[in-house]
């Protein structure tokens, strides 16, 4: 098990692939709302992890799947997104 | 400490016209003298014996473009007082007795939240509905804090309309200098009588201490809340709450005495019992009792030290209480059993009579007397 | 840039454009409240308008008790705390003192429809200009899950084991509605957080109920039909599908009265 901080932090390789979420996995709850509203079914609670808090957090599985369409943010009770728009071309 | 006299005011004397006593009514009186104290707000209630009070407050808090509601119940008046108050604006409720054990829960809130207001109960008999007359038996709710949890409140009670007008700008000053409600015990009897009241007023300063909640501009929001879930740090907020009481207990004891210089007997009596007392008192000497009276102004915090260093010349105290004994208890506290003390008191809203308070001095008098030193003493008390 | 987090690469600027973030209004603090509940939905929702409305520094929210008792912690504003039921009192003291202030009271059904239904019925009357979020889980969750009265029929609660039964504990009460009938109320609506769309009706409705307060067209109130997972003994997923399917058959949804457009049909003109 990995007791992980930040798991935006485990994507600082210098990636450049355009990362349309930011997720704050040490607040998260593992509720599972976000998996179960993500159209594209792209969200999963991560079992490998458990934060601080004692939950799994959820986790982008696909990014160059993701439309930005917001609405794992909207169901999200712990404002855990951050949501940002694909450029174009990307 | 501070002592006060209460010399009523005397109607005769010339007084340049902003002077001149004008006859009042208890009630409109202390609203008045609010108003004049800066009042922004008043929530109430209307109750037997203090309706008046609110009336006087619809009709002026209006005119001057200052707030008045009529809450749904005591319950809606002391939680909006709790809201206005909490903003920092200066807040007067008024009720009875049914109404003040309606207000309970509000005060252990706003004694926790540290939410300065005045509340003024103008006691009636109890206990339930019990009757729309004077009483006292409110003594032990007032000093003993109403409401749940660890804390008191200070309690002015004034024996006159005059001295209720005068004590209201400190209520609202103490309830400000250290955050806490602050309660005018009143009763029926003064709510409803008209005396003389010489209509000058104090308004106290205003301060903005920091604490109010006026919206979070250019600076942290604030809460106002009594919740501390923690247990070390419920801890700790009741240890401050406790140095304030400290505090209060050594710069707000306020008495006044009378004829003590040469005292055999002390009545001790507040509030509408004073002044039966002081009738008793004249009769008295004019039997040749030497009599004097002790009389509480803040009867929380209580003038312990004050009521034993007075009562150690005197060989009986009396305590004369429009209840079955509420004060004399604090008064046996201070005065640790050394000195007998003896009880006069009627129930139920009934207002003892000077000749009631005469017979019982002659009795404590005589039951005490010098040559009766060494022998045993019954201490006369009723229950 | 992400709450709590570093930029993607520490060697190229971020300059993705945001789309949604935390509100400012919300305090960057976790909640208490269980995973999956309404809760922590509909405090964002508020602190998204307050920052959208730029209402936050003249706020003075009144809290309540219940599981929300702590949003003082979690909104950034004023806040006073009411005793329980109490906080459309303590708001009105709020707002007649400080006419220039935005007051919103945040109470649960036991807090609004139970111990408090004098204060709520007679500010509404009064048409005080506060509005009312009235957040309705059909349970009592803070003290562990028993009976409101908003419970829904056969439900069962720590103290209504058996399932509410009509002849022991009477029917839910449709508070909202009877509200609606007083002239004072100039807003009443019911939304629900099942999902995402109905999330953003119900913040519309909030919405409204913030324009109508600043309008100083009277009271408004908006219930929001919301989950308590743990309570129910549902996951987050099965509380959201009880209350789409279930629970609005007792308490549908909708626009009950906006006076600001005009009159409910049926209703006298005062």
């Amino acid at each position: 098990m990995v007791i992980a901080v930040n798991s935006t932090r485990s994507r600082a390789h210098g990636h450049q692939a355009f990362q349309p979420l930011d997720i704050d996995a040490a607040h998260c709850k593992g509720c599972g709302l976000c998996v179960d509203v993500c159209p594209h079914h792209l969200l999963e609670l991560d079992t490998s992890v458990v934060n601080e808090l004692g939950y799994h957090p959820t986790r982008l599985n696909d990014a160059a799947a993701c439309t930005s369409c917001v609405l794992c943010a909207r169901v999200c009770p712990d404002a855990v997104f951050t949501v940002y728009a694909r450029p174009k071309g990307s | 400490m501070v002592l006060l006299t209460t010399a009523p005011v005397d109607a005769t004397a010339q007084h340049d016209e902003a002077m001149r006593p004008v006859l009042m009514k208890g009630n409109v009186a202390m609203a008045e003298a609010a108003i004049q104290a800066g009042c922004d707000a008043y929530f109430g209630y209307p109750i037997t014996p203090q309706a008046e009070l609110l009336e006087w407050m619809a009709r002026r808090m209006p005119e001057l473009g200052r707030v008045f509601v009529q809450a749904e119940s005591e319950l809606g008046a002391i939680n909006m007082a709790l809201g206005a108050a909490a903003t920092g604006a200066r807040v007067l409720v008024s009720s009875s007795s049914p109404g003040i054990s309606l207000m309970a829960e509000g005060m252990s809130y706003m004694a926790g939240s540290e939410v300065p207001i005045v509340l003024i109960n103008v006691m009636r008999g109890g206990p339930g509905l019990g009757s729309i007359g004077a009483s006292q038996a409110d003594y032990f709710q007032a000093t003993k804090g109403h409401g749940h949890g660890d804390y008191r409140v200070p309690v002015l009670a004034p024996s006159s309309i005059a001295e209720a007008v005068a004590l209201m700008a400190d209520a609202f000053e103490i309830a400000e200098r250290y955050r806490t409600p602050v309660m005018i015990l009143a009763d029926g009897v003064m709510g409803q009588a008209m005396e003389p009241v010489v209509p000058v007023y104090r308004t106290p300063d205003r301060r903005q201490a920091g604490w109010e909640l006026t919206g979070a501009v250019e600076r942290d929001p604030r809460v106002v809340r009594s919740l501390h879930l923690h247990p070390e740090e419920l801890e700790a907020h009741n240890h401050h709450l406790q140095d304030k009481f400290a505090a209060i207990r050594e710069h707000e004891v306020r008495w006044a005495g009378e004829d003590l210089d040469d005292a055999d007997v002390v009545i001790v009596a507040y509030g509408t019992s004073a002044r039966v007392a002081r009738t008793a008192v004249e009769r008295a000497r004019e039997q040749g009792l030497k009599v004097g009276i002790f009389r509480p102004i803040s009867l929380w915090p209580f003038p312990s030290a004050e009521l034993a260093a007075v009562a150690l010349g005197a060989r009986a105290v009396v305590v004369v209480e429009m209840s079955a004994g509420q004060m004399v208890e604090d008064v046996r506290l201070a005065l640790g059993g050394r000195t007998p003390i003896f009880f006069q008191g009627r129930l139920g809203g009934m207002v003892p009579t000077p000749g009631e308070v005469v017979d019982e001095v002659t009795r404590a008098a005589a039951l005490t007397a010098p040559h009766l030193a060494g022998h045993p003493v019954a201490h006369g008390e009723r229950r | 840039m992400a709450r709590g987090g570093e930029p993607v690469s520490t060697m190229t600027p971020d300059t993705r454009r945001v789309i949604y973030e935390r509100p400012a209004a919300l305090v960057d603090k976790s909640t208490h409240y269980c995973p999956g509940c309404g809760h922590g939905i509909i405090h964002r929702l508020i602190a998204e308008l307050l920052d959208e409305m730029h209402l936050a520094s003249r706020t003075i929210g009144v809290g309540s008790v219940g599981c929300s008792v702590f949003a003082y912690d979690y909104l950034a504003v004023d806040f006073v705390e009411s005793p329980h039921g109490r906080a459309p009192a303590v708001a009105t003291g709020v707002r007649r003192v400080r006419p220039d202030a935005f007051v919103f009271t945040y109470q649960g059904d036991g807090d609004l429809a139970a111990i408090g239904t004098a204060e709520i019925v007679h500010a509404a009357a009064r048409g005080e200009r506060i509005s009312v979020i009235f957040v309705n889980n059909g349970i009592y969750g803070m003290t562990g899950g028993q009976m409101a009265p908003t419970t829904l029929l056969g439900q069962r609660t720590t103290s209504s084991p058996a399932g509410r039964d009509a002849g022991l504990a009477g029917y839910p009460i449709p508070i909202t509605e009877m509200l609606a009938l007083l002239p004072g109320v100039a807003y009443a609506a019911r939304g629900s957080i099942a999902d995402p769309p109905l999330i953003g009706r119900a913040k519309s409705m909030l919405r409204r109920a913030f324009e109508v307060q600043l309008a100083g067209a009277g009271l408004s109130i908006v219930e929001i039909l919301s989950t308590c997972p743990v309570g129910w003994g549902m996951t987050p997923t099965e509380a959201m599908d009880h209350v789409a399917h279930d629970v609005v058959q007792t308490y549908p949804l909708g626009v009950m009265v906006d006076r600001l457009k005009g009159p409910a049909k049926g209703t006298p003109e005062v």
